[in-house]
């Protein structure tokens, strides 16, 4: 199944293995480092990132004093994808593979790239509910660069034909964009 | 008021800053002085916050959103063009993986709010002041040590201080402003007219159709 839908949250919260904190932000450091981000592989993901949550990150001015940190150190997982929760977590699986695990992998509970099923279970379980939401666009991954693309030849095109006759624009339009469109 | 300078999305990737490691529990939760930094990738900023919630805050919340689901209008992002994304999830309870993850209550609900803009950042957090304040007031004043939208700078350093830096991001179109989107997807749908007219037209009439595109499209090329 390859369907799309409008652009989707995905939130995930996984607590990190005791012990295995730096080790996790050294496996990141490291992706972060790799040039190209693994979240490239992932089928129709338009921003996707690891955030670390630990201490007492709301902590403020005006807060009771009785606030007290988290016991255990969190990764906070969130993405948007023009896929339904369950089609885009087959897709992470199948897109980050090894890279799942070296993130995932320090996590309590997680059960490796390779068991689909787990995979699949493991983040639904820590999924966070989005309550509101809000997308300035429905677009595909695909469809966004490919109007990037056609939006940077229209203009290339309009100041290359300010001058010409409309014989030759006409010309000059099938010759550059007859392929596309209907 | 401490002065705060803002970074902004530069237009090459860089990578994220590291996650700062409370090494003890009074450190942890000591308030905090952080600049408001957000994680850039090319030129989406993105920034993620975790507020504590007052008492009453999540019942008030979820009615809110409640409404705002049914009369997306009420949020009032759409004509800011400088937000890809925004999300907001009421936090009451941490998931539970089994040993050797410790069971632990939050002791406040929290409010988890991410961002996913192209703007410098200080004329972003302007914008929220002055565009939508009384919405991110209706959303924030439900959170502790919330300052209110009248300053640019007491909003700023709320979200920078609050703010949880990123550990690795990514961004399909780093180098593309929500504006530049908008206005590419606007040009993408009248193409197909034009080609249609292109092949179906005369030269005159076809030329008419595409000054026409110009003049309605030239602030979108």
């Amino acid at each position: 199944m390859n369907a799309t839908c409008p652009a989707t949250p995905f939130t995930v919260l996984t607590p990190v293995v005791p012990g295995e904190e730096q080790a996790l932000r050294d496996a990141l450091g490291q992706l972060s480092r790799a040039g190209a981000s693994p979240f490239s592989r992932v089928a129709e993901t338009h921003v996707a990132r690891w955030v670390l949550v630990s201490g007492a990150p709301w902590r403020y001015r005006g807060l009771p004093r009785r606030t007290r940190p988290l016991r255990m150190q969190y990764l906070l997982f969130t993405s948007t994808a023009n896929r339904p929760p369950e089609q885009h977590v087959e897709d992470l699986r199948t897109g980050l593979r090894g890279d799942a695990d070296a993130a995932w992998g320090h996590c309590v509970g997680y059960p490796g790239y390779q068991e689909s099923a787990g995979f699949r279970r493991y983040l639904l379980h820590n999924r966070l509910p989005v309550h509101r939401w809000f997308a300035a666009y429905d677009a595909t991954v695909r469809e966004v660069g490919d109007a990037l693309d056609l939006r940077r030849r229209h203009t290339e095109f309009a100041v290359r034909t300010q001058d010409v006759d409309d014989l030759r624009l006409q010309a000059a339009f099938l010759a550059e964009f007859a392929e596309d469109g209907t | 008021m401490v002065y705060r300078s803002f970074a902004t999305p530069g237009r090459t990737a860089v990578p994220v800053r590291a996650e700062r490691a409370p090494s003890r529990e009074a450190e942890a939760v000591a308030p905090r002085r952080a600049a408001l930094r957000p994680d850039a990738v090319g030129r989406t900023g993105m920034i993620t916050v975790l507020t504590a919630l007052k008492p009453l805050g999540a019942s008030w919340l979820r009615v809110l959103f409640a409404l705002t689901r049914r009369l997306p209008g009420l949020t009032g992002l759409g004509p800011l063009e400088s937000v890809h994304f925004i999300r907001w999830s009421v936090v009451g309870s941490l998931p539970y993986d089994g040993p050797p993850q410790v069971r632990e209550r939050l002791p406040h609900r929290l409010l988890l709010w991410e961002t996913v803009y192209s703007a410098p950042t200080e004329p972003y957090v302007e914008t929220f002041v002055y565009g939508v304040g009384d919405k991110v007031r209706k959303i924030w004043c439900t959170s502790h040590g919330f300052p209110g939208t009248r300053s640019v700078t007491g909003l700023a350093g709320y979200i920078g201080e609050l703010s949880v830096a990123g550990a690795h991001c990514w961004s399909a179109h780093p180098a593309a402003t929500v504006r530049t989107i908008l206005s590419a997807l606007d040009v993408a749908r009248e193409h197909r007219y034009l080609v249609r007219a292109a092949r179906t037209t005369g030269p005159a009439e076809f030329a008419v159709v595409y000054r026409g595109f110009l003049a309605r499209r030239q602030g979108d090329l």
